[in-house]
């Protein structure tokens, strides 16, 4: 799996992210999302897991900070009122 | 600090933990994901995240155990926080350091264990991501690579909740992680026999600092008395705006006598302080509510109501006042 999957993979997972409207104060938090995710990739594929491991192992990490990340901006949103 | 005292600093790490407010609370999904992600990526029976609190281990997520409380002095974890680098067991039974823990000698038969500390932005070590196998093993560095990220990304969920529970003009907790928080403190003052206690904080006539200076004047203040909250209180305190220009302070360990003269303190540094408005020097006071947290009551709600009629007593009386029970 050349690095350039590996980058294709997270695009494809944090897609979702990158569509919604992020309040300024989470950006940081949503690049480094990215990294980790990007550096998972990498990590996983050196160990020599399969591209579907890696992709579905990326997947979900993905989402499960989708949620937390819908959670905290409706938490901003109510405190902006 | 730098990051070799911090290791060594055991109050700082605890009260970044209490901050956290992840002890005591339920299961997650976002923690269960990731450790079955631990599961099945380095293939182990038992995946772990952990938090180091003061006399025990508690599982934020646990796959493969039964159990969510560990005495701290029979934990891999302990040796695990002393450190930025992960820890690397390959066989329980061969270090003298594990070997005669209960969970080696018995079920579920630990042998070998990868740890990777849970490190705050500001470098305490909340507890370990673990991945525990029943077989000895060797964890190569690859392992330990995945594992390392699968920890940031545990850190990276756990930022995204402290900005949720941060108020973004002055920095304090936000009414809602507050409560969560003080509620599970306050449990925990009462099963260790110890005091806490609560003090509200109203910025007095600040309707009126608004219609004279604006609100960008406004805003100023209440950021300027939340730093002489924050330079003041303990680090084990949580502080909170719980309102437009109220604000909530739970102290552990407390009783009403030390949390009345700690609001004494906060009351005479604000009046003391001259703000500077663009050039134009404003005075402001605060009024106090303080009780200590009694026995009968039930829930935070209770405990902010009982302050509450203290601070409403210390507005009648004229401002600028403490009133404590």
């Amino acid at each position: 799996m050349p690095h350039s999957k590996q980058i294709k993979t997270v695009e494809m997972a944090m897609k979702p992210i990158g569509d919604m409207k992020v309040p300024e104060p989470l950006r940081a938090s949503v690049d480094k999302q990215n990294q980790i995710l990007l550096d998972l990739a990498l990590s996983m594929v050196n160990a020599g897991l399969s591209e579907q491991q890696v992709r579905s192992t990326i997947e979900t990490a993905c989402a499960s900070y989708r949620d937390e990340l819908i959670t905290t901006v409706l938490a901003i949103r109510a405190q902006n009122g | 600090m730098d990051e070799r005292r911090k290791l060594n600093d055991e109050q700082g790490r605890l009260a970044a933990l209490r901050r956290a407010g992840l002890l005591d609370t339920p299961r997650e999904e976002p923690f269960d994901r990731i450790t079955e992600l631990v599961r099945s990526v380095l293939n182990v029976p038992i995946a772990t995240v952990t938090l180091v609190d003061a006399e025990r281990l508690w599982l934020k997520s646990v796959l493969g155990l039964q159990v969510t409380e560990v005495p701290r002095e029979v934990s891999f974890c302990t040796h695990t926080i002393q450190s930025h680098e992960a820890l690397i067991v390959e066989d329980a039974t061969q270090d003298a350091r594990f070997r005669d823990y209960p969970y080696v000698l018995g079920e579920p038969g630990v042998r070998s264990y990868l740890g990777i500390p849970l490190e705050t932005p500001d470098g305490y070590n909340l507890g370990a991501l673990c991945a525990i196998d029943t077989v000895p093993r060797q964890f190569s560095a690859a392992d330990v690579a995945i594992m390392t990220n699968f920890s940031r990304l545990v850190m990276n969920e756990l930022e995204l909740r402290q900005i949720a529970m941060s108020d973004s003009l002055t920095g304090a907790m936000t009414r809602r992680g507050w409560m969560e928080a003080v509620e599970t403190q306050i449990a925990r003052c009462r099963r260790n026999g110890q005091p806490s206690s609560i003090v509200l904080l109203d910025v007095d006539h600040f309707k009126r600092i608004n219609d004279t200076h604006g609100h960008p004047a406004g805003d100023r203040i209440l950021r300027a008395i939340s730093q002489a909250c924050f330079e003041t209180l303990r680090e084990a305190d949580l502080f909170a705006r719980i309102g437009g220009e109220e604000f909530a302070i739970f102290l552990p360990v407390t009783d009403s006598v030390e949390a009345a003269a700690l609001a004494e303190r906060l009351r005479d540094r604000i009046s003391q302080t001259s703000f500077d408005l663009d050039g134009t020097p404003v005075r402001a006071t605060a009024s106090f509510g303080i009780t200590e947290v009694p026995p009968y009551i039930e829930g935070v709600e209770a405990g902010l109501r009982l302050a509450d009629a203290l601070l409403y007593k210390a507005k009648t009386d004229g401002r600028n006042l403490c009133r404590v029970a």
